[in-house]
């Protein structure tokens, strides 16, 4: 019994009349943690209640307390019927059990109805008495940070990382389930709320304990998804990466019990299938494809390290004895070398190969067992397989910025992964990474289909120095992983312009941030490709394989429109990539965005080609002239992006470098491969495609990125805020057309609101895409809008030819119409004067201009959210805003009572939608998580106090 | 609403000035949109016109989300779902207040029942001011009303405190409360040339001189309300009219102090009307007590006082030379005081007196 759970009702204010008569109510709170209950008094004829309850108590287990949410209910009494229920309010309770963390959450929290949104605030404080369980036997891992920051947290220093740790939990959807047909809709959606609540702290205990297991003590760059399957149940999945982090100022580690290895090891399986009624279980090893690997459980062998690099079994639960280097040779025993963080601690990093990726196509089982994850478990293990051996092939030990997600549509679930093969730093034992042999067996099943492919273009790093490349300690890290001999794919080598010695390549496709280390021209901007594709109706297995056949398709035409668009840009690398393949009806849509670049050290991109078979005069004229149109936008990217500088010098470069005996390779290698630049002209499709990447970017004033921050010479100076959008597109006719338009209206609208926030840059610019079964998609943006100051060598300068431009226009009319007042001004003032709201949401992991005081917890929260007058709330749209709004409040009220300003790392996923127009009802889900922080506002003044 | 599905949410919201304005004015989103896009390409601007369309549609439906906390300002301040920048809050509330003067003309007196607000149509036609915005305005009305009918203290503080809205709104608001709980008659035909600024400056000199909360801020009754002790003391004026004594000594006191400074002109002017005009005043003053004729006092102003004066063809200045000699001669009539209790009530008195002059006077002076 090792912690005392306490909470105190204090008051509510802004209640909703409950009672129609006295337009007043009678409301009392129901605080349930687990089986236990407790209850205020009802306060009578008030909606702002102040009950000043005493503590409630509860006694709990830690496993208990790291699983179920705090439950507090709001209600209206009634003597003669049932009690009508105001709200809810869940508070998950792990920020109280970090070891340094807060010590009580305290505050008024929004009372949140799944069918009526937010209903007024409740006033609550809640502590929790913690007696640690030193049992080894224990199933609880309460203390272990998890962060959803791709980076090591600011106000923590790296003592280890350990790698990558997961962890998935099924059940049943209670939407599905027999009862759902009798109770109201609100019973249900609650039941889904309180469930997902469970499951995601189930799951956080469990990876919890992995993480101790390897001696760490905290978990960055965790990202969970809840992947609804339906009839099937959902599945709630967690990745991360195990660390163990020192607090910079006084932070003592927690200490683990060492334990013997495997008895460890046998506990915890033992034990999670007695105990936990979801059992979830160290992913099987992939024994199949592996048969070495089983027997090197032994830890001796894991020393030497030299086989096992790429498939010990259970690799995670065996730790090394010392875990003191950041990696040690532990990246040999990894069973899985992934990191989930997309920025580095510096020297981690030593060479990046490039994008791999690994999808897959099942069938979800109609029979299903909740109690059995291993389905799903085998799932990934096969994708995950897939993925490392891509990456050895790439002469890689490890995949950094790795991601998984799902696409679910019907029976049909897309299973994704995706990463960047590097080589990070092994201290101690040499890397044996190029002579691992991995056996990959494709073994299929009959349900499953498989598709696979590498996004191709590997990358390089340059240095920090851009000085000659004679130092060759430090010019390891731009040069490519693979030998150059034997190259994994087609890809164009040349010498790295910095230090004229290795090899790099002619371009990098990349999932990380861009490094702080590496040398750029200019500034980034962003790239995306889009491709919308009709698929046939179909069933089951024939659906799954129609959609596994079309994957590669997708993959390649995305990869071709970004090369194409990179190329148009002048720049040769990307960063932040992040490619989505939404699976529907009758239509596949991929979409890809990325931060492009342009790297000092590696080659300027050649000029694109435009070839035609259209031989007539016509033709010829028009190839000329969008040849010529496409060498004037080249040439016009590269004075907006200030590449050129850079471009010249490594013209240069290149032919001094040319005697070299290395560049001998180059024309070979090149010569297979030169299509990479040519575009054919065929048929109007491609005309389409290249007026496509002609098209003027962003209006003057803004800029964009997919990634954290915008590489190259912009200083990101203040946060301005988050920004969510959402539209809708009927993509029945699967026009790629359509859907660019939409996307491009978002971003023209989004620029519009922002018009007189300029210089503004748009950051983590994201899409998230959900089809339903009638072909409608509904399109999400999210990014971050940030102040930006230029750096003083390039002037501010638009598009050139910028679809839009916005006139200052309300200054001019109001000065027109009639003298400006008083209030007018100072409306226009504002926009000068930065404030800072009480708490600042961000999809970034930092906040310019701030700095992290301390890290508070992780927020996690499931919403559901119902209407059953659609139209009286302003239809679809007007019940979307005022859900997103809602999330957004709750998720910042539970910053604040964390004593919080800043939610980081903040991100919006897994969004459904059911729409029934007929019966003026409409069902959302969104699931949202990010890091809790204190910040402090430097030299900024904050206009909030 | 629709328009193809468009959502927007900000983390703190974004709200464009010029649309809040158009929906404040009653613009329907579709009309909205036009006018904006139009000024744009006035101004140059190269936009597409879907992009307007779904920034107007997302700033209306930012603008209904927050009408419900517009509507009860207090809330606005800590409500949690929307974000708001602290120095923005106010000025979205005193806009959303703002009142249009053609319009509170026509409301002014009349009861703010859901009656008439059905009747709003109408006022919507003769002003030219769209429904909507009539709409809000008269509910605003309504809910300024009843949330400070009943509340003790001064009325205008009353107002800012709930509705956090600048002094010179409030005593606006204060002039409509004040006017809707007496239910002044406004709406002759004889008093149409009187803007909504000028009744409101007579609501103010009158809430600040002629209430109960005038005398005695701690006074726990109402600033809407007249204080019925002072309009029983108004009766005993009665005696400057009725005694023959007092109202000779009242019109010499008055010569003697015109001749030593003004042009003939006046002086035969006040020979000429003094009596009828001074019986004017006195029964307007006195008959304030019924509350059938306080309703009708404006319009007594009118009738009694100021048409006579205009046939009379006395200048603003004239007439303000007058009512301020009026006044302080009257206290100097001999029995005037006598009729006092305290002091007080008489320095009272004369100043409500003076106030009446200032406000007859502006009644004038618009004329």
């Amino acid at each position: 019994m090792p912690g005392k759970l306490k909470v105190r009702i204090l008051a509510a204010r802004d209640l909703p009349v409950m009672d129609r008569a006295s337009d007043l109510a009678d409301a009392f709170v129901e605080v349930r943690f687990g089986q236990a209950t407790e209850k205020t008094e009802v306060f009578r004829k008030s909606l702002n209640p102040q009950w000043n309850a005493d503590w409630f108590k509860f006694e709990v287990d830690d496993e208990e307390l790291q699983d179920e949410p705090l439950q507090i209910r709001v209600l209206d009494y009634d003597t003669y019927s049932a009690h009508d229920t105001i709200g809810k309010v869940y508070i998950d309770l792990n920020s109280l059990l970090w070891k340094d963390g807060v010590s009580e959450i305290s505050g008024w929290m929004p009372i949140f109805d799944t069918m009526h949104g937010i209903r007024g605030e409740i006033k609550v404080m809640v502590r929790v008495e913690l007696i640690e369980d030193a049992n080894q036997f224990r199933q609880s891992s309460c203390g272990v940070h998890f962060f959803s920051s791709s980076r090591v947290p600011s106000c923590y220093t790296v003592q280890a990382i350990h790698g990558f740790v997961e962890e998935l939990v099924v059940n049943n959807d209670p939407e599905y389930q027999w009862i759902d047909m009798i109770r109201t809709p609100r019973a249900s959606n609650e039941a889904r709320q309180r469930l997902f609540s469970k499951l995601s702290g189930e799951l956080q205990r469990k990876i919890g304990l992995k993480v101790l297991e390897v001696e760490g003590n905290a978990v960055i760059g965790y990202w969970q998804c809840f992947d609804m399957e339906g009839e099937s149940g959902v599945v709630v999945r967690g990745i991360g990466t195990a660390a163990t982090l020192k607090k910079t100022a006084a932070f003592s580690p927690p200490k683990d019990v060492a334990k013997d290895v495997n008895l460890l090891f046998d506990d915890s399986a033992d034990a999670s299938t007695q105990v936990s009624p979801v059992n979830s279980r160290q992913p099987p090893s992939p024994s199949k494809q592996l048969p070495q690997s089983q027997q090197q459980s032994d830890p001796d062998l894991d020393a030497s390290g030299v086989l096992g690099s790429s498939g010990g079994s259970g690799g995670l639960t065996q730790r090394a004895k010392t875990p003191k280097l950041m990696l040690g040779q532990k990246i040999a025993m990894m069973e899985y070398p992934f990191f989930t963080i997309t920025t580095f601690p510096p020297n981690f990093l030593e060479k990046l190969g490039g994008a791999v990726t690994a999808r897959s196509v099942k069938l979800l089982d109609r029979i299903h067992n909740p109690d059995e994850s291993e389905t799903r478990d085998v799932w990934w293990t096969e994708i995950r397989t897939e993925i490392r051996a891509h990456a050895s092939a790439m002469g890689c030990n490890a995949v950094v910025g790795y991601k998984e997600t799902t696409s679910i549509f019907d029976e049909i679930c897309l299973l994704s992964a995706t990463g960047t093969a590097a080589i990070v730093s092994v201290t101690g034992v040499k890397e044996t990474a190029q002579t691992q042999q991995i056996v990959l067996t494709k073994s299929l099943d009959r349900m499953e289909f498989q598709k696979e492919q590498a996004a191709t273009p590997p990358l390089t790093e340059s240095l920090d120095v851009p000085v000659s490349g004679s130092d060759a300690s430090q010019c390891r890290l731009c040069h490519i992983p693979y030998n150059d001999s034997a190259l994994p794919f087609p890809v164009t080598l040349a010498t790295c312009n910095l230090c004229r010695k290795w090899k790099v390549p002619d371009v990098l496709f990349t999932t990380i941030e861009p490094p702080e280390e590496l040398v750029y021209t200019g500034r980034g901007c962003c790239v995306q490709a889009r491709i919308c594709k009709m698929k046939k109706r179909a069933q089951g297995e024939i659906n799954a394989a129609l959609i596994s056949d079309a994957l590669p398709f997708i993959e390649f035409e995305l990869h071709r429109q970004l090369m194409n668009r990179l190329k148009v840009k002048g720049m040769n690398a990307l960063f932040g990539l992040r490619v989505i393949i939404t699976v529907g009806e009758n239509v596949l849509v991929g979409n890809a965005i990325a931060t492009a670049v342009y790297v000092s050290g590696m080659p300027p991109p050649s000029t694109l080609k435009i070839t035609s078979k259209d031989t007539t005069d016509k033709g010829e004229r028009n190839l000329k002239w969008l040849q010529q149109k496409l060498v004037d936008t080249t040439a016009r990217n590269r004075d907006l992006y200030d590449l050129n500088s850079q471009v010249n010098s490594s013209v240069e470069s290149e032919s001094t470098s040319h005697g070299s005996l290395e560049e001998v390779h180059e024309p070979q290698l090149s010569a297979g491969h030169t299509d990479t630049y040519v575009i054919e002209l065929d048929d109007l499709e491609d005309q389409k495609a290249i007026s496509d990447m002609l098209e003027p970017g962003l209006p003057q004033g803004f800029y964009s990125c997919s990634t954290d921050k915008l590489p190259g010479n912009v200083q990101m100076a203040h946060h301005l805020q988050m920004v969510t959008m959402m539209r809708r597109q009927n993509l029945s006719d699967a026009n790629t057309k359509n859907l660019n338009n939409t996307f491009g209206e978002m971003v023209q609208s989004l620029c519009f609101k922002l018009r007189t926030n300029t210089p503004c840059c748009l950051c983590k610019l994201s899409w998230d895409l959900f089809l339903t079964e009638d072909n409608i998609a509904y399109v999400w943006l999210t990014a971050a809008a940030l102040h930006v100051k230029e750096n003083e060598k390039s002037p501010l300068t638009g598009s050139p030819e910028p679809e839009m431009m916005f006139p200052i226009e309300e200054v001019t009319d109001s000065k027109k119409a009639k003298p400006p007042s008083p209030l007018d001004k100072r409306m226009f003032y504002k926009r000068e004067s930065f404030w800072t709201p009480p708490v600042q949401i961000t999809p970034l992991s930092y906040i310019p201009g701030a700095v992290v005081e301390k890290y508070l917890g992780n927020i996690n929260i499931f919403f559901v959210r119902e209407c059953t007058s659609v139209k009286e709330s302003g239809g679809v749209g007007g019940f979307l805003h005022n859900f997103v709004t809602e999330v957004n409040a709750i998720a910042r009220s539970h910053v604040l009572s964390l004593g919080g300003n800043a939610l980081l790392a903040y991100n919006m996923v897994d969004f459904v939608l059911m729409d029934n127009p007929h019966k003026n009802q409409c069902q959302g889900l969104i699931n949202v998580f990010g890091d809790a922080v204190f910040v402090d506002y430097k030299g900024l003044t904050d206009m909030s106090r | 609403m629709d328009g193809g599905l468009s959502v927007f949410v900000g983390n703190t919201i974004i709200m464009d000035p010029e649309c809040y304005k158009l929906w404040l004015d009653g613009f329907t989103y579709w009309e909205a949109a036009n006018k904006r896009f139009q000024r744009f390409t006035e101004a140059k601007g190269t936009i597409k016109i879907e992009v307007i369309k779904s920034d107007t549609v997302d700033n209306y439906r930012m603008f209904m989300a927050m009408e419900k906390h517009l509507r009860n300002p207090t809330l606005l301040e800590h409500q949690a779902q929307l974000q708001i920048p602290t120095n923005l809050r106010r000025i979205y509330i005193e806009q959303y207040y703002e009142l249009d003067p053609v319009f509170a003309r026509q409301i002014l007196g009349k009861k703010l029942s859901s009656r008439n607000r059905k009747d709003l149509d109408d006022i919507s036609e003769s002003t030219n001011i769209k429904l909507r915005s009539c709409r809000r305005q008269y509910d605003n009305f309504k809910r300024v009303f009843k949330t400070v009918e009943d509340m003790q203290g001064p009325i205008v503080k009353n107002i800012q405190k709930n509705f956090l809205i600048s002094e010179p709104l409030a005593r606006k608001y204060a002039a409509i409360v004040f006017f809707a709980n007496n239910r002044f008659e406004t709406s002759k035909k004889k008093l149409q040339y009187l803007t909504f600024d000028d009744f409101c400056y007579c609501a103010d000199r009158m809430i600040d001189n002629w209430t109960i909360g005038s005398n005695d801020p701690r006074t726990e009754d109402l600033d809407a309300d007249f204080d019925r002790q002072f309009l029983q003391e108004l009766r005993e004026l009665k005696f400057l009219a009725n005694d023959k004594d007092a109202s000779d000594q009242h019109k010499s006191l008055m010569f003697n102090s015109l001749k030593g400074q003004q042009s003939p002109g006046i002086t035969i002017n006040v020979e000429n009307n003094f009596k009828n005009l001074s019986r004017a005043i006195i029964s307007i003053a006195v008959d304030m007590i019924h509350s059938k004729d306080l309703k009708d006092f404006f319009i007594d102003v009118v009738e009694k006082i100021t048409e006579p004066c205009k046939q009379a063809h006395w200048s603003s200045e004239q007439m303000s030379q007058f009512l301020k000699l009026y006044t302080s001669c009257s206290a100097r009539v001999e029995g005037f005081q006598r009729c006092q209790v305290a002091a007080d009530q008489s320095q009272n008195l004369s100043q409500g007196c003076k106030d009446e002059h200032s406000t007859v006077l502006l009644i004038y002076y618009w004329t």
